[in-house]
C-alpha cells in the first residue's frame, strides 16, 4: 500500500508538471516521434534483397509501373514492411502502457505477464493442428492464447495481493512453461515448423499488404477504446482507493484496460511474432519525455512504439545486410534487456518482497511423519529408477536381466542395461536433484516460490555458452560444449550479482535484474540460431534438455557436483530459514547477510551450470520439485532440502523413461516431458490458491 | 570404457549401498539384512561386469585412438594371431577418422537418407534407418526401401538400443548431427562418418557426394557396382546435355529454388554455386544465375524480393505438394512482374526430388529437369 501512494504521490507531483509545461513538451515530443518515424521509414525503404536506387523509389512511389517488378517490390514488398512495423510497434507500445497502469506496477509489459508467449503458442500449435479450412483467425487464437496466459499469471501471483515483483516472477515462469511447450512443437515437427523459428523471434518480413490490411482495422478501434479510456486510467493511477472514493468502479476499468491490452498485444504477435521489449520500454520512454497523463501518454505509446519497432528493423538489417537479416524481436530485446536492468536499478528498494516462501503450510506432512514421507520418496525413486532399467526400445527378458547382474548377460544385454540405461539414468537422477536444490536455495533467497534457476540468468546464459560453441565455433570439440555452458552460467550469474549490487542483494533486485540478463541471453541464442540455419535441430534438441546418449562420462562431468555442493547448501540450511525472515530480522539474528547469500547464490548456480552443461536446459525442475516438497514438510530447509533433491530425482528420472517410451524407437526430449508435466502443476497450484 | 570410468563405476556401485543403507535405515530395520545383503551383491556385480568388459574391450577395441596410431603392430593379442584365417580387414577413412571393417558389413544401419540411397543404390537393403517416414516423404528413388527394415528413431537422435538391438555390422551417420554419439555407435559397430557440407576451401558438394558414395561402396565391397552406378550416372547427364544441346540451353542460365511456407510468408533457398544440385546443373551446360556466394550448406534464405535478381533466369523450383507456394502467389504483384513468371519459364521438379541426395537423386533431377526444359 505505502509503495502505491507513493505512486500515486508522484503522479500527481507530474501531473502538476505537465500542466506547467503546457501544450509545448507534447508537441514537441509527438514531432521528434514524427521526423524520426519518417527518417527510419525513409532508411528502411531503401534496404533489401533487390538492388533498387533512390531514383525507381521515388519513382514507385509516385509514378508506378504496374509491370515493372522493381517498382512493385517498393510498393508491395518493403512498404507494407515499414507498415506493420509501425502498426506491430504501436500496438505493442500501447499494449505496454494500458498494462502498466492497470497493474499499477512499471514492470508489466505483453512479454513479462506472459501475453506474447501465450499467443504465440496458441498460433504455433494452431498451425499444426487445425486444418486449414477451419483455420480460425489468427487474431481470435492468438487473443485467447494471450489471455489466458495473463490470467494463469494473475492468479498464480496471488491475485490482487500480487507484488510488481511477484507478478513480473509468475510471469516469466509462465512464459518460460509456454516456451517450453512452443520449442516442443517445433522440436517434434521439425520439417513443419522450421520457418517459425525465424518467427518465434519477431520477424517483420512481408509480402503483399495483407498483413497490413488485417491489421490496421483492428488496431484502429482497440486504440481509439484506448483514448476514450483515457481519463478513467489517469484516475486509476492515483490508487485504488483514491480511485473508489472518486466513484469510479476499479474493477470494470481495470478488466476493460487489461482485455485492451492482451488484444492490442495478440494483433502484434499474430502479424509479426513475439516481439518483447517494445510494450515495456516504450511507456517509460514516453513519460521520462514528460508525457504522464493518459491522453498524452497513449498516443505517445503509439508512436514511439512503430518508432522503436522500426529502428530495430533498420538496426538489424543493417547489422546482417544480405540474405540471413537478423530478426526485429532479438533487435528490440538486446536493446530492451538492458533498459530493463537500468529500469530496475533507478527503482526505489522494494519493500514488495515478502517472505511468503513457505506458501504450502504442511497440510499434507501433517498426517505423516518426516521420515517416513523421505524413505517413501526413496523408494519410489528407486521403484522409478528400476523400471527405467526394465523398459525400454529393446525389451529385456528377466532372466537375461538376472544373467547381466550375475555378470553372465549377453553383449546386448549388458550393452543396453551398463553402457545405455544405468549410465543415462543416472545423469537424470544427479541434474534432476542438482536442478531441484539450486531451485530451492534460489527460492529462499529470492524469498518467491517461483525464482527458479533460469530467473537469475544461469539457464540462458548456460544455454548461450553452449551455443555459441555448437553453432558459431563448430570447429572446436564437443567436449568444450559443458565447459562452456558452465562458464556462461557463472558469467550470467556474475553480470546479474554485479548489476543487483546496490549496499547489498535485494531479493526482488536480483529476480528482475536476473530476468533481464536471461532475455538478453535468449535473444544471442535465437541470433545464434538463426545464422545456424541447419543446425536448428541440434540447437532445439539441446535447448529442449535431453538425457539422449549420456554415459559414463557425462556421469564423472556431473557427479562431483551434487555431491560436494549438496551437502554444503545442507550444512548451511538453516541461514536458508533465518534469510526467510526477512532481512532485518537477519541481520538482528546476526547473520552476515550479504556473505551468506552470495555463497549461497554462487553453490546454487554451480549446481545448477553443472545441470545444464550436461543434459541442456531442463525447465521446471527447479521451480516444481521444491514446492512439492514444501508442500509436504513444510518450510524448515534442513527437512527440505533431501525431499527436495529426491523428488527432483524422481521427476527427471520419470520424464526420461517416459521420453524413451511413448514415441519408441524415437526419443522425446526429456526437458519438453518434465515442460509438459509442469504445466498441469502450475494449474493445480492455482487451485490450491 | 577406459580406468577412469571403471573407477566411476566401482563409486557408482558404493552408492548404490549407500542409498539402500539409507532407505533401510530411515525404514527403521525390519526384514532389511537380506535386502543390504542383495544390494551389496548388485554393487559386486556392476564392479565385475565393469572389469571384465574393461579386459574384454582392451582386447579387441579396433578404435581406440591410441591404436590407431600404432595400427601397424602386430602383437596385438595372441588370440587375434591365432585367428589367422579371419576375413580381411578394410581400413576406411572419414571424416571422423579412420575405422576398420572386418569381413563384408551385411546388417547395415544408416542414419541420413542420403546413405540409405546410396546403399540401395548398391544393391544393399539397410537393416536399420532413421525416419523411415521422412525418408519415404523426402526421396523418391528406385529400388525403393525393403518393408522389413527397423525404424530406429529420429536422424537427430537416434535410438541406440534400437541399433544395438540389430547387432549391425556397419554403421553410416552424418557429421553434423552424429558426431556426439561417434564413440556410442563405435562400441556397437564399425561406424562411418561423412560430412556432406565440406567447408569453402573443401571440394564442392557434389564431388564429396561422389566420394562418398565411393567409400561406403568400398565399406561394403561393392566397388564394382559403384563404378556401374557412377557411369550410369554420367550416361544420364551426357543425355540430358544432349537433348538440352539439341533444344539450345547449352548455355542458358536458371536459378534453382525449394521454398515453404513461413509464418511471415514463403522461405525461398536459392542454391549455391557449391551445391551439388547447381554441381549437377553446371554438368548439363546450364548456368547459375544466383550469385549468393559460398554458403556451407549450398543455399542462401532469402525473400521473395531477391527473385528479382535472377528474374531473366530460368526458374526451377521443388515444393511440396500441399505447400505450393508459388501457385499461392497467383495474386501477389511482385511475383506476377517476374520475368519467368510472365514468360511462363517455371518449372516444378515436384516435391520428392531431393537435392542433397546420392547419384540416384542426381539422376532423378537430372531426368525431371530436362524433360521440363524440353518440353
Amino acid at each position: 500500500m505505502t509503495a502505491q501512494r507513493r505512486a500515486a504521490a508522484g503522479m500527481t507531483a507530474a501531473r502538476e508538471e505537465s500542466r506547467l509545461t503546457g501544450w509545448r513538451r507534447p508537441a514537441l515530443v509527438f514531432a521528434l516521434g514524427l521526423l524520426l518515424c519518417l527518417l527510419l521509414a525513409v532508411i528502411h525503404v531503401g534496404q533489401g534483397q533487390a538492388q533498387i536506387g533512390p531514383a525507381t523509389i521515388v519513382q514507385a512511389l509516385l509514378a508506378p509501373d504496374a509491370g515493372d517488378v522493381l517498382h512493385n517490390i517498393v510498393r508491395h514488398v518493403r512498404l507494407p514492411r515499414v507498415v506493420v512495423g509501425l502498426l506491430a510497434g504501436a500496438a505493442l507500445g500501447l499494449s505496454g502502457a494500458l498494462l502498466q497502469t492497470a497493474m499499477n506496477n512499471p514492470l508489466v509489459s505483453p512479454a513479462t505477464v506472459g501475453v506474447n508467449a501465450g499467443a504465440y503458442l496458441a498460433l504455433v500449435a494452431s498451425t499444426l493442428y487445425t486444418p486449414p479450412l477451419f483455420d480460425p483467425s489468427p487474431l481470435t487464437t492468438a487473443f485467447f492464447g494471450g489471455l489466458g496466459a495473463a490470467l494463469l499469471v494473475y492468479v498464480l501471483a496471488g491475485r490482487r495481493r500480487a507484488t510488481p515483483v511477484g507478478l513480473v516472477l509468475a510471469g516469466m515462469a509462465v512464459s518460460m512453461a509456454l516456451a517450453s511447450f512452443t520449442a516442443a512443437l517445433q522440436l517434434l515437427f521439425e520439417n513443419e515448423t522450421s520457418g517459425l523459428f525465424l518467427w518465434g523471434a519477431g520477424f517483420l518480413l512481408q509480402q503483399d499488404w495483407s498483413e497490413a490490411h488485417y491489421a490496421l482495422p483492428r488496431l484502429l478501434p482497440a486504440a481509439l477504446a484506448a483514448l476514450l479510456l483515457a481519463r478513467e486510467l489517469d484516475v486509476l493511477s492515483l490508487g485504488d482507493a483514491t480511485a473508489s472514493s472518486l466513484g469510479q468502479r476499479v474493477a470494470a476499468v481495470r478488466l476493460g484496460a487489461v482485455a485492451l491490452a492482451v488484444f492490442l498485444a495478440a494483433i502484434a504477435v499474430s502479424t509479426v511474432g513475439p516481439i518483447g521489449f517494445v510494450g515495456l520500454t516504450v511507456p517509460h520512454i514516453v513519460r521520462l519525455m514528460g508525457l504522464r497523463r493518459h491522453h498524452l501518454l497513449l498516443p505517445g505509446a503509439v508512436l514511439w512504439g512503430g518508432v522503436l519497432l522500426l529502428a530495430a528493423d533498420v538496426v538489424g538489417r543493417w547489422i546482417n545486410p544480405g540474405m540471413s537479416e537478423l530478426p526485429a524481436g532479438v533487435v528490440t530485446a538486446i536493446v530492451g534487456a538492458p533498459v530493463l536492468v537500468w529500469l530496475v536499478r533507478r527503482a526505489r528498494p522494494e519493500e514488495g518482497v515478502r517472505g511468503h516462501t513457505s506458501a504450502g503450510r504442511r497440510q499434507l506432512g501433517k498426517r505423516l511423519p518426516y521420515r517416513l514421507l523421505l524413505a517413501g520418496g526413496l523408494l519410489l525413486l528407486f521403484l522409478i529408477f528400476t523400471t527405467g532399467l526394465l523398459l525400454g526400445t529393446v525389451t529385456i527378458p528377466l532372466e537375461e536381466v538376472a544373467a547381466v547382474l550375475r555378470g553372465e548377460g549377453t553383449a546386448l544385454g549388458e550393452r543396453v542395461f551398463l553402457r545405455l540405461r544405468l549410465p543415462r539414468l543416472l545423469v537424470a537422477l544427479f541434474a534432476g536433484a542438482s536442478l531441484a536444490v539450486s531451485g530451492m536455495v534460489l527460492q529462499g533467497i529470492v524469498r518467491n516460490p517461483l525464482a527458479a534457476p533460469s530467473v537469475v540468468g544461469v539457464t540462458a546464459g548456460a544455454g548461450l555458452g553452449a551455443l555459441a560453441v555448437l553453432i558459431a565455433l563448430p570447429q572446436l570439440p564437443v567436449g568444450l560444449v559443458p565447459v562452456a555452458a558452465f562458464g556462461g552460467a557463472l558469467l550470467a550469474l556474475g553480470v546479474t550479482v554485479a548489476a543487483a549490487w546496490r549496499n547489498g542483494l535485494s531479493p526482488a533486485r536480483l529476480a528482475l535484474i536476473g530476468i533481464g540478463v536471461s532475455a538478453f541471453c535468449s535473444a544471442l541464442i535465437n541470433w545464434l540460431v538463426v545464422q545456424a540455419d541447419v543446425r536448428v535441430a541440434v540447437a532445439l534438441a539441446w535447448l529442449a534438455g535431453s538425457t539422449y546418449a549420456r554415459g559414463w562420462s557425462e556421469v564423472a562431468q556431473l557427479l562431483a557436483w551434487p555431491l560436494l555442493l549438496i551437502p554444503l547448501i545442507w550444512f548451511l540450511a538453516p541461514r536458508l530459514d533465518v534469510i526467510g525472515l526477512g532481512d532485518d530480522v537477519a541481520r538482528g539474528l546476526g547473520l552476515r547477510l550479504e556473505q551468506t547469500r552470495l555463497l549461497l547464490l554462487v553453490a546454487a548456480v554451480a549446481l545448477a551450470g553443472a545441470a545444464v552443461a550436461t543434459v541442456g536446459t531442463v525447465s521446471f525442475v527447479g521451480l516444481m520439485a521444491p514446492h512439492a516438497a514444501r508442500m509436504l514438510v513444510g518450510a524448515r530447509h534442513r527437512q527440505l532440502l533431501p525431499l527436495t533433491a529426491v523428488l527432483g530425482a524422481m521427476l527427471v528420472v520419470a520424464s526420461d523413461v517416459v521420453g524413451r517410451l511413448v514415441l519408441s524407437p524415437a526419443e522425446i526430449p526429456v526437458g519438453l516431458v518434465t515442460a509438459v508435466v509442469g504445466a498441469p502443476y502450475l494449474l493445480w497450484l492455482l487451485r490450491r490458491q | 570404457m577406459n580406468e577412469a570410468q571403471l573407477t566411476m563405476k566401482r563409486l557408482i556401485a558404493a552408492l548404490i549401498l549407500l542409498a539402500a543403507v539409507a532407505l533401510l535405515s530411515a525404514c527403521g530395520g525390519g526384514e532389511s539384512a537380506a535386502l543390504i545383503d542383495s544390494a551389496a551383491e548388485t554393487a559386486e556385480e556392476v564392479v565385475d561386469e565393469a572389469e571384465a568388459e574393461l579386459e574384454e574391450e582392451t582386447e579387441v577395441e579396433p578404435l581406440d585412438e591410441a591404436e590407431e596410431e600404432t595400427e601397424a603392430e602386430p602383437e596385438a593379442e595372441p588370440d587375434v594371431e591365432a585367428e589367422e584365417a579371419a576375413p580381411e580387414v578394410t581400413t576406411i577413412s572419414h571424416t571422423l577418422g579412420e575405422t576398420e571393417i572386418v569381413g563384408v558389413p551385411e546388417r547395415v544401419v544408416a542414419l541420413e537418407w542420403t546413405y540409405v540411397e546410396d546403399l540401395l543404390a548398391l544393391g544393399i537393403q539397410p537393416v536399420g534407418v532413421a525416419d523411415i517416414a521422412g525418408y519415404e516423404t523426402w526421396v523418391n528413388v528406385q529400388p525403393e526401401l525393403a518393408d522389413d527394415v527397423t525404424d530406429v528413431g529420429t536422424r537427430q537422435e537416434p535410438n541406440l538400443e534400437a541399433i544395438a538391438a540389430l547387432e549391425p555390422d556397419l554403421i553410416i551417420g552424418v557429421e553434423f548431427r552424429h558426431a556426439p554419439i561417434y564413440e556410442d555407435l563405435s562400441s556397437i559397430a564399425p561406424t562411418i562418418i561423412f560430412n556432406p557440407y565440406p567447408a569453402e576451401a573443401g571440394p564442392d558438394q557434389f564431388a564429396e557426394m561422389e566420394e562418398t558414395f565411393l567409400t561406403i561402396a568400398e565399406a561394403v565391397q561393392r566397388q564394382g557396382e559403384a563404378s556401374e552406378v557412377l557411369a550410369d550416372m554420367e550416361a544420364t547427364f551426357a543425355e540430358g546435355y544432349d537433348q538440352l544441346e539439341a533444344a539450345g540451353l547449352i548455355g542458358s542460365e536458371f536459378v534453382l529454388a525449394q521454398a515453404f511456407s513461413a509464418e511471415g510468408g514463403p522461405q525461398v533457398r536459392l542454391f549455391t554455386d557449391n551445391s551439388m544440385a547447381v554441381q549437377i546443373f553446371n554438368r548439363l551446360g546450364l548456368e547459375n544465375a544466383w550469385e549468393g556466394g559460398f554458403e556451407q550448406y549450398g543455399f542462401s534464405t532469402v525473400g521473395i524480393e531477391a527473385l528479382a535478381e535472377v528474374q531473366d533466369a530460368n526458374f526451377l523450383y521443388v515444393v511440396q505438394s500441399d505447400d505450393d507456394v508459388f501457385a499461392n502467389q497467383a495474386d501477389n504483384p511482385v511475383w506476377n512482374s517476374l520475368q519467368f513468371v510472365q514468360e511462363d519459364r517455371t518449372y516444378p521438379l515436384g516435391g520428392d526430388t531431393w537435392l542433397f541426395g546420392g547419384p540416384l537423386s542426381a539422376e532423378l533431377v537430372v531426368e525431371k529437369t530436362v524433360d521440363l526444359l524440353t518440353e
